[in-house]
């Protein structure tokens, strides 16, 4: 086992904790929309927006598996339904938003997108148990929140990638263009 | 003039500072309409009906004929209470003790497809269409 190979499994071991406690610390906290238990603001979302543009697609998909089931074993099944769907979802439409290129879109952009469809899923999810579309109705309030929630992890997740020099050397090559402006 | 400048300037300079780009903007103006679209898909075609169901956990706990008045109270052994009444033909939770009281602010419905969610207690009341008796509840539905 060579040593990149070490410091791949590290890193994932590292962000999956990361997102885990995270994860954990608010399913703690009484649920921001009272409407829908188990949805959540999905902070975790940040180390997912870090993963994505550190890590190979197929290990984000692994970190997203194990950050899932790990944040089940604490809080349950319901709440592990809501954000596979949410997150899942989220993560899928934050890799097709990123096909977009960084001349057109910012991280936060990306962050955003998947804020937003982290409550679409959860919804989805929400509809599937309640047996009715009419949940979905909840969404533009949900939007606000998720929007809300995606733009502030954006400008986190710009800071970490930025900032911090041992993140920002993890930069995949590819994704080194979302970061060359000052 | 000049202090609107300078705030539209101060605005600028913050939003160069979390480095945004255009369609960032395009973007959440584009997602907050998408967000509509539930309403779009599940509005129109509504007819007066005179049945509702209430679904708990998508089991139907009771089938309520709209045309007599009356009041029920749902109680679970979690302590969850909807106070259901229906009058005039018309139907809606007029007391429960969950957090967000969405069910209580919905008010009356009467039409066919119209429902009240309280999603706290897993709670559904839906108007069906009259004289179905197919509709059992058990249907498996997938959106």
């Amino acid at each position: 086992m060579n040593t990149q190979h070490l410091h791949r499994l590290v890193y994932i071991a590292l962000l999956t904790a990361t997102a885990t406690i995270i994860g954990i610390v608010e399913s703690i906290f009484p649920s921001p929309f009272a409407f829908a238990p188990g949805a959540k603001f999905g902070f975790a979302n940040l180390v997912v927006l870090i993963a994505i543009f550190t890590l190979k697609k197929s290990d984000v998909i692994i970190l997203m598996v194990l950050k899932l089931l790990l944040t089940a074993l604490f809080t349950g099944f319901s709440v592990f339904l809501y954000s596979m769907a949410g997150g899942f979802l989220s993560l899928l439409a934050m890799y097709l938003i990123k096909l977009l290129g960084p001349k057109l879109i910012s991280l936060i952009g990306v962050s955003l997108v998947g804020g937003f469809f982290h409550n679409v899923g959860q919804l989805l999810m929400a509809t599937c148990f309640a047996q009715t579309p009419a949940v979905l109705l909840y969404l533009p309030w949900l939007a606000i929140f998720g929007l809300l929630a995606g733009f502030f992890i954006g400008v986190a997740g710009n800071a970490l990638l930025y900032k911090i020099k041992p993140i920002n050397a993890l930069l995949v090559k590819e994704n080194k263009s979302w970061m060359t402006h000052t | 003039m000049k202090t609107t400048k300078g705030k539209f300037q101060y605005i600028l300079t913050s939003i160069k500072a979390f480095q945004m780009k255009p369609l960032d903007f395009v973007l959440v103006i584009i997602l907050m309409i998408a967000s509509f679209t539930p309403f779009l898909l599940l509005g129109g075609k509504q007819t007066i009906s005179h049945q509702a169901q209430l679904r708990v956990n998508s089991q139907v706990i009771k089938t309520f004929d709209l045309t007599k008045n009356q009041t029920y109270t749902y109680q679970d052994d979690g302590g969850d209470i909807n106070k259901i009444e229906v009058r005039d033909g018309r139907i809606a939770i007029v007391y429960a003790n969950c957090g967000d009281q969405i069910c209580v602010r919905k008010g009356f419905i009467n039409k066919t497809g119209q429902t009240i969610v309280c999603l706290p207690h897993k709670l559904v009341i839906e108007v069906i269409h009259s004289g179905n008796d197919n509709d059992n509840g058990n249907r498996i539905i997938d959106y």
